[in-house]
């Protein structure tokens, strides 16, 4: 009988965590800066990346792609992120507002610590987010963002 | 162990460790007479251990359950209904109303907490949308379009600067 006591103190708990952690799940935006470049011949990119290549390519007309810097951050409401992949390229992430599908943020874009755009972006889960940064050499810089 | 006897009591019983012996043992007035005592505590111990065993009970039992009648007996009516009714406290009955309840509250708090859109979410909440982009710098500009594959989206911003190729990035 106690056993049972205990099994049943057990399942009610675990419901309780089971609702309570849907209720507090957050989650994370990856940022990642790549350097992209055209190369003779195009090189592959590394497995980070390469889902986001067949996206990559036909927009900004480059075959190669290097991952410069990688980073991922919890998306908590009314709360800036800092994602700082580079010293010289980052971005500030704040959550305005979420729902179940989608996070709708801020993002502001510094090059060299000087503010360049501010944005107010919808992100749903999966869907990534290309933005076409300063160019670098012969190449650009190009961020990727994606809710996880 | 902070009183002598307690310390003496220990060392008779060989239950001090080595440092804790060498100490009493130095702090002694006389140590040999006390050697002498611990022999014949020690040879006295064994003769108690050798002859006198405990007899088994016979009915252990029944003796039990006569000193269980007996507390029943001499226990007030009022004390006994109080432990009765705290036992039954977590019975399965109240257990499962309990679980019934929390589960509501948590169903409940779920429904209030969670965001929702109402109804089955339209295609358009899987895509990713630039709502707005601007810039400080009027040389800049900053638009928006659908990547191909159709869920994500491009922030194209244009003159957003140039870093010369010597220049460390990371």
């Amino acid at each position: 009988m106690g056993g049972r006591r205990l099994a049943a103190v057990w399942l009610v708990a675990l419901a309780m965590l089971v609702v309570m952690g849907a209720v507090r799940a957050e989650d994370n935006i990856w940022a990642a800066l790549v350097l992209a470049t055209n190369e003779h011949p195009a090189k592959t990119a590394p497995k980070e990346i390469a889902p986001y290549v067949r996206g990559l390519r036909p927009v900004f007309g480059f075959n190669t792609f290097y991952l410069l810097g990688e980073k991922k951050q919890k998306l908590r409401a009314g709360l800036g992120e800092w994602i700082v992949p580079s010293k010289v390229v980052f971005l500030k992430v704040r959550c305005l507002d979420r729902d179940a599908t989608s996070y709708t943020v801020q993002l502001d874009l510094f090059v060299r610590k000087k503010m360049v755009v501010t944005s107010k972006v919808k992100l749903a889960r999966g869907a990534p987010l290309y933005i076409r940064g300063p160019a670098w050499g012969k190449g650009r810089l190009v961020f990727i963002l994606e809710v996880r | 162990m902070n009183n002598f006897e307690e310390r003496y009591t220990a060392w008779l019983d060989g239950a001090l460790d080595e440092g804790e012996r060498e100490k009493f043992e130095a702090g002694l007035p006389d140590c040999g007479a006390a050697r002498a005592e611990a022999t014949e505590w020690a040879k006295l111990r064994g003769l108690l251990r050798e002859t006198i065993v405990p007899a088994p009970m016979p009915h252990a039992d029944f003796l039990n359950s006569q000193v269980l009648a007996a507390i029943h007996r001499e226990t007030p009516p009022a004390k006994r209904a109080a432990a009765t009714v705290a036992r039954n406290w977590f019975s399965a009955g109240r257990l499962a109303w309990a679980g019934a309840f929390l589960l509501a509250v948590a169903a409940g708090l779920s429904f209030v907490l969670v965001p929702r859109n109402g109804g089955t979410p339209t295609e358009s909440q899987f895509i990713s949308q630039v709502v707005d982009a601007r810039s400080s710098d009027p040389k800049l500009g900053a638009y928006a379009f659908a990547a191909p594959g159709g869920k994500g989206a491009v922030l194209w911003v244009t003159d957003a600067g140039f870093i010369p190729a010597n220049e460390r990035i990371k």
